[in-house]
This record gives C-alpha cells, sequence and structure tokens, in this order.
C-alpha cells in the first residue's frame, strides 16, 4: 500500500516505550492522598438464603472507614442486558439470597489491606442454604430449583436511547431456569432434509474457560468537591460504563467521570458493571476518601465473568456436491447465577454462524440457563468459539463421508461478497473468505500433508492438518452507538485526537494516531492522543463491540478530514487558489503540480487566528456503527440490523499427536484474516498471533475446573495457560478485501482470529490418529481414551 | 512484629518499617512507589511480578522483603539509564512485543538476565528462559523475535561494530 | 495474611539457627528461598509464628566432592547452580534433570534443594485461599476432622510433588540433618512418611544441611521424567527418575525407579525393579504395563486410569534412557 505514507505501514506502538519502562500507568498503580483499601466478602455457599448480616464489629475496628451490604442499594439490580423481556437481574450486593459461590454479600475501606482483611472476618452473615444446580441439563429438569424466583420488570435503563418501555409491575414469578431463548427459523426446514443426499446430527460441548488477563480487576474511585465520582477502573468501553454506573448509583451521567488508565488486558472479561466498582464508588462516597479496590487472581478468575460452558447439537442435510440444504442447530449454555451476556450468547452463536456458509432452511434454538455457577460474560469470539468449532468440526466429518475435500467443501459453501444475511438484512459488502481458506490451504500445505497418516499401523508420532473458517463482526447498534472524535490543531502544525478508545493492548492508541496522521498530512510523531477518558473525549463505541477500528476509527478520519479541510479553505483563501487545486501534506498545502508553492500549517494556523477571529482549527467526526439502525437487533428472533461489516478468517492446524500419551504439539498454526485492510500490519499480526495463543490455549488446555459451583483452579498454577514453550510456528496472513465503509478500508481484528482454531486442531487431531474428539478441551486423556476405545473395537 | 530494614533499590538505599510477612513487591509498590513490577497472580506463576536481586530473577510476590534485605534490587524503572532504553527494551518497542504491557516489565528483566549469561541464544534457549513469564496478549511471538534482535545487537556493540 | 506476632530470625549460623529451632521449633517455619513458605503464609495455612532465614549463613551453598568421593551438596544451594552443575550432571544426571524441571526460570535461582526435599504436600482442598476454604469445614490438613478427597477412610492423601527426591532416591543418597543432640545422616527416602499430614520425618528442631551422593558404579546412567500439562510452572503429574547399572553383556544388573507425584511421599517401584533385574533393557514397544497394575489406589488425579497407563509409560522411557546413559558412561 505504497499510496498511503502512515497507516498501512508497521510503526512502532506509541505507547510502547511507557510500557517497557514501567511507566505505563494501570488502574491498581495510581495512589492518591488518604487512599483507603476496599475488600469483599463473598459467599461461600453456591445457594442460600441470607438469614441476617451484621457489620456492627466490622464498624467498630480501628482503622475501618466505611462498611456497606446490600441494604444500601436495595432494590438495586444492574445487568449487561436489561430490556424489557430481559430485566436486569443482578443486585450487585445480595439483599436476600446469594446464588453462586463468589455472590458479593458485603465490603469494607479501611487505611489498608490487612485492617480490611480484619473487618471482613468480624462480619457475620447467617446463611440458610438452598439446593441448588451445577448444570443446565439439570436446571432445565422439571421440579428443578429455582435460581430465580421473580423476575423485576423495572424501567429499562435503555428506554430513553430506544428500548421498548413496558409498564413497571410487581415481581413476576418464575417458572424455569430460562435465562434466554433465540430462536430463528426460515426456508422450508423438512423439504431441506427431505432433499439432500446426506444428513448428519453430532453434539459438542465445550467447557468454561478464563478471559485471565495478567490485569487483575481493579477501580479506584473518589468523589470531588463538585459532588462528582471519578474513577480509574481496569475496563473496556468507558462511555457505556459510565452509562450503566450513573444509572446504578442514580447519577446523572456527567456527574461521572472515568479517568485514563492503561488496561493490562481485558478479552470481554472487563465490560459488565461488576459490584467491585460500584461498592468501590459508595466507600468512596460513605468515607469521604479515596477508595481503590483490587480483585485478588482468584476473584478475577471466579468470581467476575468467565466464559460459557456450552452444548451444541447440530444436524445438517447436504447435496451430493456437499452444498448445504438444511441445517438445524440448537445451542445451550450454562449462563451461571445470573444473566450475564446470556442472551447476547445464544444470539451470537446463530450470528456468527450464518455469515460463513450458505444455508437455504434453518432451525436454530439456542438457549441459556441459570444454574448456580458464576456468571458468564463475553469472551473474545462470545459464542464464535463453540459454533464454529461444532459446526467446522461437522463439516469436516460430511467431507470425509462424501468423499470429498474439506476445502473444497469449504468453498463450495462459503458466502460471497455481495450476499445478504437472512434474518438481519446486513450485506457483505466485502468478504475476504474463500480467499482466507484458500491461502490457508496453500500456505498450510494441505494439499501434500492432508490424509498422510496411516491411522493402523502402531507408529508413536502421527501428524496431521485440519481447517475451519469463521466470521466477526464490526460494531453493533448498542450504546454507545457510534463515536465521535476531535483533532485540535495546535500552533505548529502538529495536533491532538481526542478520542474515547481504551487502550487495553489492542492498539487503538496507535492505529488511532495513523488515521489521523494519514488523513491530515503530518507525521506520525506529531499526533498526539488525549483517550480513555469520558470528560476529555467525546463518545466512543468501545471496542468491546469490536468496533474500534470501524467505527471509532472512521470518526477520527472524519474528524482529521474536517481539520484538513479548514486548513485548505483557509489556505485557499490566503494563496488564491481553489480548494480543489490545493494538496494537503507533510504539514505543508501546496498548489498541485507547483511544488514550491505553498503554505506551512503553522503559517495556515497563524493566518487564521490572526485573521480568523482567533479559529485555531478543531475538527470534529463522528460516525454510527450501523447508520441503518435505530437499535440492536432482537435478540430472541435475531431480525434487525447488526453490523456493517463482517471480518472472516480461516485458519489451519499442524498438528502432531503422541499416540502413547495422547498430547498434542501443535507444530504450525496458518492464519489468513480478512481484516479489510491492515492500518498497522505489525500490529494486526500481534492480534492474530494472540488470538491464536488464546485459542489454543482453550482447545487443549484450559478449563475452569467447577465442582458444585466452586473453582477449583482459581490460581495460575492450575489454570494453565499457554506459555513460550506452548508457542507454534505461526503464520499470519492478512486479506485485504477494502470494506468501503471502513477507514481506508478496515474492518474489525482483535477478535475474529480465535474461532477457527478449534476446528482446525480437531480436526487436525481427527487427520492424524482417526479419533473425532467432540469436547474441549482436547485433552490427551480424552485423545488416548479414544484410541483405546478404537483400538479395542478393532480387534 | 514489624523490623526496620535497609532495601538496596535501582542504586538507592531506602530504609523502611515492614512486617515480616509482607512481600518485596507490596513495599516497592506501595511504600516506594515503584509500581512497575505488577501484581499479576499473587503465587509466582505467572513474572508479572519479576524483579532482579543481585542479578537474578525472582518473584517479588513471593520475596519477603525482610529477606531482600541485604541483595541489590533492580526494578523495570531502574534499567533505563538516563533515558537512554536498553537494548532488551528497545528491541521490545520496535518489533511490535508489547500489547497490554502488564507483562512487560517483567518479561524484559528476565530477557535481560537471559543476555548477561548467554548472549548467542536460540529461540529454544529463549523460550526456556520466558517460561516462567506469561503473556496473554501476544503469543509470544514477536516477544522471541525481540529478545533475537536485542541479543544481535549487544554482540554487536560487544565487538566495536 | 495473618499481620499479627509473626517474628522473624535471621541467624548468623547454623548453630544459631538450631539455637533458635531448639526454643520455637514446632512454631517455626525454614526459609530457604522462601517461595513454598509465602505461598503458605497468603493461603492462611502457615500456621507458625516464627520464620527463621538462612539467608545469612554462609556455608552449605555449594557442590564440592569429599575425601571419600562422595558428592557433597549444600541442602542451601539453589536449583539452578544444581541444574547447571556439571559435577552434579556427572555424579546423577537425574538430580541435574529435577532441579532443571522443578518450578519455572524466576523461582529456580532461589528455591533450595533443602526447600524442594522439605516441600509440603499438596491436594486441591488445602493449597487455597482462606476464603476459599471457607466453603466447607476446615480439612484434616488444615486442623479439621474430615478429608475431602477420601471421605470413607477419612486419612490425609495429600500428595508429594518435589521432583529432586526421587532422583536422589534412585543415585542411593543420604541426607544430614542437624539438630541441638549434633547431626544424624540418613537414605532420602528415610526422610518420608507417606502422610500427607505430616509427610517429613524432620524434627522440628532439626535443618537438613546436605545432600551426600556416593560414588556411582561404574555402567550407570540415571535420568529424570517429568509429565506435566505444561512445560514449566507445574506441578509434576508424574515425575519418574530411573538409576539403571548395566551387566558388561548389556543385561541390567540393577534398576532404581522412583515416582514423586503419585502419593503422599516419594516411592520406589520395587515390582517393576525385580522384573527389570537380570533382563535386557526395555524396547521402544514396551509401555510398562505391570506399573499401571502395581500402582495401588491413587488419589487427586481426574483420570486414574490415564496416570496408571502414563506412569507405565514413564517409567519405562525412564529405564532406556538411564540405560541409554549408563552405556555411554565409564
Amino acid at each position: 500500500m505504497s499510496e498511503f505514507a502512515v497507516v498501512g505501514k508497521p510503526l512502532p506502538r506509541v505507547d510502547a516505550r511507557e510500557k517497557v519502562t514501567g511507566a505505563a500507568s494501570y488502574a491498581g498503580d495510581i495512589r492518591l492522598p488518604g487512599m483507603l483499601c476496599g475488600r469483599i466478602l463473598r459467599s461461600p455457599h453456591p445457594h442460600a438464603r441470607i438469614v441476617s448480616v451484621d457489620t456492627s464489629r466490622a464498624e467498630k475496628l480501628k482503622g475501618v472507614y466505611a462498611v456497606l451490604t446490600g441494604r444500601d442499594m436495595a432494590g438495586l439490580r444492574v445487568a449487561f442486558v436489561d430490556t424489557p423481556k430481559y430485566p436486569a437481574d443482578e443486585p450487585p450486593f445480595a439483599l436476600d439470597r446469594v446464588r453462586y459461590i463468589g455472590d458479593e454479600v458485603a465490603a469494607v475501606a479501611a487505611v489498608d489491606d490487612a485492617t480490611a482483611a480484619e473487618a471482613l472476618s468480624l462480619i457475620r452473615v447467617e446463611y440458610e442454604e438452598l439446593p441448588a444446580v451445577f448444570s443446565a441439563a439439570d436446571a432445565l429438569k422439571p421440579g428443578a430449583p429455582l435460581v430465580h424466583e421473580f423476575d423485576y420488570p423495572g424501567k429499562s435503563i435503555w428506554e430513553d436511547w430506544g428500548a421498548r418501555g413496558r409498564p413497571q409491575s410487581d415481581p413476576v414469578p418464575r417458572k424455569d431456569n430460562i435465562a434466554a431463548r433465540t430462536f430463528v427459523e426460515f426456508g422450508d426446514l423438512a423439504k431441506g432434509f427431505a432433499e439432500a443426499y446426506h444428513t448428519r446430527a453430532d453434539t459438542y460441548e465445550v467447557a468454561p474457560v478464563a478471559h485471565a488477563p495478567l490485569e487483575p480487576h481493579a477501580a479506584l474511585a473518589y468523589w470531588d468537591a463538585s459532588g462528582k465520582l471519578n474513577m480509574h477502573v481496569a475496563s473496556m468501553g468507558i462511555f457505556y460504563k459510565r452509562f450503566v454506573l450513573a444509572k446504578a448509583l442514580g447519577l446523572s451521567i456527567s456527574q461521572v467521570r472515568i479517568l485514563k488508565s492503561y488496561v493490562g488486558g481485558a478479552f470481554g472479561g472487563k465490560i459488565d458493571v461488576f459490584p467491585y466498582e460500584i461498592g468501590a464508588a459508595l466507600l468512596a462516597r460513605k468515607a469521604g476518601r479515596p477508595v481503590r479496590i483490587e480483585l485478588s487472581r482468584e476473584e478475577s478468575l471466579a468470581t467476575t465473568r468467565m466464559d460459557f460452558h456450552a452444548t451444541v447439537h447440530v444436524k445438517t442435510g447436504v447435496r451430493r456436491d456437499g452444498t448445504i440444504t438444511a441445517q438445524d442447530i440448537r445451542v445451550t449454555v450454562d449462563t451461571g447465577a445470573y444473566r450475564g451476556t446470556g442472551p447476547v450468547v445464544v444470539f451470537l452463536c446463530y450470528s456468527y454462524n450464518i455469515p460463513v456458509y450458505r444455508v437455504p432452511a434453518q432451525r436454530y434454538e439456542g438457549l441459556a440457563v441459570y444454574t448456580n455457577n458464576p456468571i458468564k460474560g463475553p469472551k473474545r469470539g462470545h459464542g464464535a468459539p463453540f459454533i464454529r468449532f461444532a459446526v467446522d468440526s461437522h463439516m469436516d466429518m460430511i467431507a470425509q463421508e462424501l468423499g470429498i475435500d474439506t476445502v473444497e467443501l469449504m468453498l463450495r459453501n462459503a458466502r460471497d461478497r455481495g450476499e445478504v444475511m437472512p434474518t438481519s438484512g446486513d450485506v457483505l459488502h466485502s468478504c475476504g473468505l474463500k480467499d482466507a481458506i484458500t491461502a490457508a490451504a496453500r500456505d498450510g500445505d494441505w494439499t501434500a500433508k492432508r490424509r498422510k497418516s496411516n491411522w493402523n499401523v502402531p507408529e508413536r508420532f502421527k501428524r496431521g492438518v485440519g481447517i475451519s473458517a469463521c466470521s466477526m463482526f464490526s460494531g453493533s447498534p448498542y450504546y454507545p452507538f457510534g463515536s465521535a472524535a476531535v483533532v485540535k490543531m495546535h500552533d505548529d502544525g502538529g495536533a491532538t485526537v481526542f478520542a474515547g478508545t481504551v487502550e487495553m493492548g489492542q492498539g487503538s492508541e496507535t492505529t488511532l494516531s495513523q488515521i489521523a496522521a494519514e488523513e491530515l498530512g503530518v507525521p506520525l510523531n506529531d499526533i498526539r492522543m488525549i483517550s480513555g477518558d469520558t470528560e476529555l473525549t467525546p463518545i466512543e463505541f468501545g471496542s468491546f463491540l469490536s468496533g474500534g477500528a470501524f467505527v471509532t476509527g472512521k470518526a477520527v478520519k472524519l474528524a482529521a478530514a474536517d481539520a484538513k479541510r479548514q486548513l485548505l479553505e483557509m489556505a485557499s483563501r490566503l494563496l488564491e487558489v481553489d480548494v480543489a487545486d490545493l494538496e494537503a501534506r507533510d504539514k505543508v498545502v501546496r498548489v498541485k503540480g507547483v511544488p514550491r508553492h505553498g503554505l506551512g500549517y503553522a503559517e495556515i494556523i497563524a493566518a487564521s487566528v490572526k485573521q480568523a477571529n482567533a479559529d485555531p482549527i478543531i475538527g470534529k467526526g463522528h460516525h454510527k456503527s450501523v447508520p441503518a439502525a435505530e437499535l440492536h437487533p432482537s435478540l430472541s428472533t435475531a431480525k434487525g440490523r447488526w453490523t456493517e461489516a463482517y471480518g472472516f478468517a480461516a485458519q489451519l492446524a499442524e498438528v502432531e499427536v503422541d499416540t502413547w500419551t495422547g498430547k498434542v504439539r501443535v507444530l504450525r498454526l496458518v492464519t489468513y484474516h480478512d481484516c479489510g485492510f491492515a492500518l498497522n500490519p505489525q500490529i494486526v499480526e500481534g492480534q492474530i498471533e494472540g488470538c491464536v495463543s488464546m485459542a489454543l490455549g482453550q482447545t487443549l488446555q484450559e478449563r475452569v475446573d467447577l465442582r458444585e459451583g466452586q473453582m477449583f483452579n482459581p490460581d495460575f498454577i492450575h489454570y494453565r495457560m499457554p506459555l513460550t514453550l506452548d508457542t507454534p510456528e505461526m503464520v499470519s496472513g492478512m486479506i485485504h478485501s477494502d470494506e468501503p465503509q471502513g477507514p481506508f478500508g478496515a474492518k474489525e481484528v482483535g477478535e475474529g482470529a480465535v474461532s477457527g482454531v478449534m476446528a482446525a486442531v480437531a480436526n487436525a487431531v481427527y487427520d492424524a490418529v482417526g479419533v473425532r474428539v467432540t469436547r474441549l478441551p482436547i485433552t490427551p486423556a480424552r485423545i488416548l481414551g479414544k484410541l483405546s476405545r478404537a483400538e479395542a473395537a478393532s480387534r | 512484629m514489624k523490623r526496620l530494614i535497609q532495601l538496596h533499590v535501582n542504586g538507592q538505599t531506602h530504609d523502611l518499617v515492614v512486617h515480616p510477612a509482607r512481600t518485596l513487591l507490596d513495599v516497592l509498590r506501595d511504600q516506594l512507589g515503584l509500581t512497575g513490577a505488577k501484581r499479576g497472580c499473587g503465587l509466582g506463576a505467572c513474572g508479572a511480578c519479576t524483579v532482579l536481586l543481585d542479578g537474578r530473577p525472582a518473584a517479588a510476590c513471593l520475596t519477603l522483603a525482610v529477606e531482600a534485605a541485604d541483595q541489590e534490587v533492580l526494578t523495570i524503572e531502574g534499567l533505563a539509564e538516563g533515558g537512554a532504553l536498553h537494548p532488551v527494551q528497545e528491541a521490545f518497542v520496535e518489533s511490535g512485543a508489547v500489547q497490554c504491557g502488564f507483562c512487560t516489565p517483567g518479561m524484559v528483566l528476565s530477557a535481560k538476565t537471559l543476555l548477561d549469561r548467554c548472549p548467542d541464544p536460540k529461540p529454544e534457549e529463549i523460550r526456556e528462559a520466558l517460561a516462567g513469564n506469561v503473556c496473554r496478549c501476544t503469543g509470544y511471538v514477536k516477544i522471541i523475535e525481540a529478545v533475537s534482535i536485542a541479543a544481535r545487537r549487544m554482540r554487536e556493540a560487544a565487538s566495536g561494530n | 495474611m495473618p499481620d499479627d506476632g509473626l517474628e522473624y530470625h535471621a541467624p548468623e549460623s547454623l548453630d544459631e539457627a538450631v539455637a533458635l529451632l531448639e526454643r520455637c521449633g514446632p512454631r517455626a517455619a525454614l526459609l530457604g528461598g522462601g517461595t513454598d513458605v509465602v505461598a503458605a503464609l497468603k493461603h492462611g495455612v502457615l500456621a507458625k509464628d516464627h520464620l527463621v532465614s538462612l539467608k545469612r549463613i554462609r556455608d552449605h551453598r555449594d557442590i564440592a566432592a569429599s575425601e571419600s568421593g562422595d558428592l557433597l551438596i549444600g541442602a542451601f544451594t539453589p536449583l539452578d547452580s544444581i541444574a547447571s552443575s556439571a559435577a552434579v550432571r556427572e555424579r546423577c544426571r537425574a538430580l541435574a534433570e529435577a532441579a532443571g524441571k522443578a518450578v519455572s526460570p524466576l523461582l529456580r535461582g532461589r528455591a533450595t534443594l533443602g526447600g524442594n526435599l522439605c516441600l509440603d504436600t499438596r491436594c486441591w482442598y488445602y493449597n487455597q485461599t482462606e476464603s476459599w476454604r471457607a466453603s466447607r469445614p476446615l480439612c484434616l490438613k488444615a486442623g479439621g476432622a474430615q478429608c475431602w478427597v477420601n471421605e470413607k477412610r477419612n486419612t490425609c492423601v495429600a500428595l508429594f510433588c518435589a521432583e529432586t527426591p526421587p532422583a536422589l532416591m534412585v543415585a542411593g543418597a543420604r541426607v544430614i540433618l542437624r539438630g541441638p543432640a549434633g547431626e544424624r545422616t540418613i537414605g532420602v527416602h528415610e526422610l518420608y512418611s507417606d502422610d500427607g499430614l505430616a509427610p517429613l520425618k524432620r524434627e522440628a528442631t532439626e535443618i537438613v544441611t546436605t545432600v551426600v551422593i556416593p560414588p556411582r558404579p561404574p555402567r550407570w546412567g540415571s535420568t529424570y521424567l517429568k509429565y506435566a500439562a505444561r512445560g514449566s510452572i507445574d506441578f509434576p503429574l508424574l515425575g519418574i527418575a530411573a538409576g539403571i547399572r548395566l551387566e558388561p553383556d548389556g543385561r541390567i544388573a540393577e534398576a532404581r525407579i522412583a515416582v514423586t507425584g503419585a502419593k503422599s511421599a516419594p516411592f520406589r517401584l520395587t515390582q517393576f525393579e525385580t522384573e527389570l533385574r537380570g533382563r535386557a533393557v526395555p524396547n521402544d514397544a514396551e509401555r510398562g504395563e505391570s506399573v499401571a497394575r502395581s500402582l495401588g489406589t491413587l488419589y487427586l488425579s481426574d483420570d486414574v486410569p490415564y496416570k496408571r497407563r502414563l506412569a507405565g509409560l514413564l517409567a519405562a522411557e525412564a529405564v532406556r534412557r538411564a540405560a541409554e546413559f549408563a552405556r555411554g558412561s565409564a
């Protein structure tokens, strides 16, 4: 992309120097005078009635400045999803019931951590244990204990933003543990299966995994003299968070400020509004002093959010050539003790699947079920890992049964540019899916390496290759619906960009600076960024909806273009030349074709200040994530516009299986990611590599070990994330499909290269040893178990 | 019972009163304001709290402050000399080895000690040396590249190229 | 962590340290590298109010040959020094390998041999924070009345997971303990009780000071193999050391195979050792099936059949590897 001066280049990140010197500040690093340390008392029981809470002894302890319980916020309920159909269901601090081990019951603020811990030990809580359920299957059985006895259909916090209103009513008794349901049906399913040449049905299961960013959750809250709440939070989506916090605390939006901190990784695990955040704010108000709550690693892993336990049933009918005639999918997820993002994930398991292969007739049902397990939330891919693991494992078997090469089968079904999604009406304005599949197969030596292993020979090490594809959205019509940005020129022709992005590792500060620099015609070094502060920056969509590059990038580009337009107009007056005859590059506005006839930006700005009533040149830009849509699509029917652009990825895994121990070694992982256009190839590669590492962790070795609602591995010795030693050779390729709606053609990156890994590895294992593992993680014991059974069966 | 100790950190000596159970990490962060070493897991299983004690890597979260009293402590803040980045830091910046940055201080210090004792490490040796430092963002690919690049530059500088 | 009444001592000599232990032995924890002790403090399972640091004691930090040809390794030597020592590698390769695979590069510079030998047993109900453990009554090891793993028999089955002991056992190593009454020397295997609750047969007033590895016979080789989920940080699911002495004709004259990670003490696979005596070194196709059967009940495993199978596999492979080293040695 040599036509560009700054974008498309692998420039070093603008925040890297701060980070390598230890100067970068995270929420847990900030110290304020008089700061108190907060700690949370949590339920040790998975399901219990709170009989009494006595905090009197804690309140009297020397060094304790504030104590709070559920009584301090009676009636408040928060939730990621708060709609008339799915009213908020989580009291930040339990009032009468605790529903999972870790449920927040009380909080204290004290002079130091040891005093806070002692204060917690002085709080007396009397519990009456209740019967509990620990799996979706058990929770769905007739007569199962109800995790929630009532829904509380109060006013949704989103009614001002277009959520349908519903009159307040008394609590509505619940009759089951179904937290949410998505149902989609189109085409003639019966006919589709009837005309199928071949039909196959499979069931897959995915264990819950943890986000486990290296920075645990942390929040620092203080109230200033004007009565405003100020917070540093390890959080994503600060404008979303500010909105929900304000509503929860009964404040107006502008009475809440979230200030900038770098965030040490999030991957979806830091977007919810958490009780510890509300607790820090309320303790700070009670104590009249700043309060910082840093969650321990155990709390971060076991009591905030984790990824879902999911079961996927998929049945597909195909013609003789392998093209799909009908598909019936049922997804059941354990969403935990509160709804979390259960309603969203069961919508997404459909929405992330439908853009990949053409399906003329579909039936899809997704159920999110309450249990007394920890709460589930969005983790990088948010449903795409389960559904793509299931469908592409399943398609690999169909290919085998038809005698068709899997890559060929995928290409025959893969969607093309211009196709319209059936329920949302979204159009694939760009689609590099087929190119990605072809490229991954090519770089992974598919033809040379596929079906080369002899399953029946007693060789110890066997190799195989497998492939899978996935899709990802680029932002959705959800609060705050879009982003805005401001570009402020300085006297010297440099500029500062104001954009609300949170830099949590995805490189947004750098890519947005590059976009601004490119558009404005200045070197990257001349761009400064003010980010991550709700007071200092305009509204920002939030990377939690995969809209960082696509939505905020567009807003920044427009803001820079606006500033440039003003420069050109001023220059036009000064040079007495038409704007159309001017070009702006390298901080100089020149007359096209007359390189020596120009004015430096500094000169233009000075002239503007002197002649245009002190106008220093400030550009403004804004962009809505889905211009045509007012509100998010229906979660329960998937009808309604969802996103403007889809990213795609195809991933190939080459594995070596040790048939004696069952251990799988990934030799190579090839990714081709259709990101539209790589604004910074080094950052895009880094995102792909990080996605792959995390995905391999989920596929092979990570699992939240939940037993009767308790996480038995809540530390980093026993929750096993990939290490340097686990890194395979990675090929990280990009497909530039040039998304017309995206800034310089870019669309999402950062989430899309996760969900093709699972089935790629599972399919590679099958290729190597002929066993099909339908559960994640694919552990050595599982492989060995299947191998032994296969061996025994063949004798 | 609390004790008066002297900690030597980044070339400076500090007089501190600490409880025996207090970790070096707590003292560095909360009493000395050196927040480069991070709290990642509390059990020495992630490397985010890596500091150097007499030149060798240690998990500050599992080291009692009183135990570190007789040693030279180097934190990430003490690595760059007078604003000039150490070659490992420089290479991390250029190679895209930094994403969220939380593992970075520990990773850089562990890499530095590898290069101090092994100026020409193979990728496998780099992996082994960094096997106690967890990164959740990068997948390690660019980190290993950065360490190789830093090693090469340090060798070139040492041989006067 | 409990912050009240904890005393810290940093004696300048071993005598001083022993004198301290005489005063408060049962209430004292020894700090070698300290990693295990600090973790226990954080989990609230330390139950000690004296910390006795060994950091100021100059001795027992090196590796040297004695006049009689024994290799003497100071118990305060860090594991990474042992892993990289040519002398250790030559005398007992299994020990160098075990020391190099224990914990992670981050901790190997501080974790000591003595600390590793005296590592407490572990259990997924015990090595947890106080708030985690509040979900049920205290377990036996934490001072309660119930073992949550082994509810019926109600004895503590916490697992021994340290990696250097099996390597030392196959070399016939001894340990020297110093106490108020002086020194005593025992075989490494005699240090362990196989009781999850109190796994060490070390008096509260004693300190392990030295490990003694006798001269190795000709045609003797050893190795240590670790099976864990990851290549670093993790405790072993299984760690197996093998010491093999070969006859001149290549058959196995004597085999010693020791296991960690499976029971409450490191233990020898005596039945397998007997089977191996006098026969050819097992070939690649042998998976040690008899080992799987000889293990008895295994606790604290998610997949016992898998662990049994692995034990056989690793044992056979360790024997092969040790035999290879034996062939290559004088």
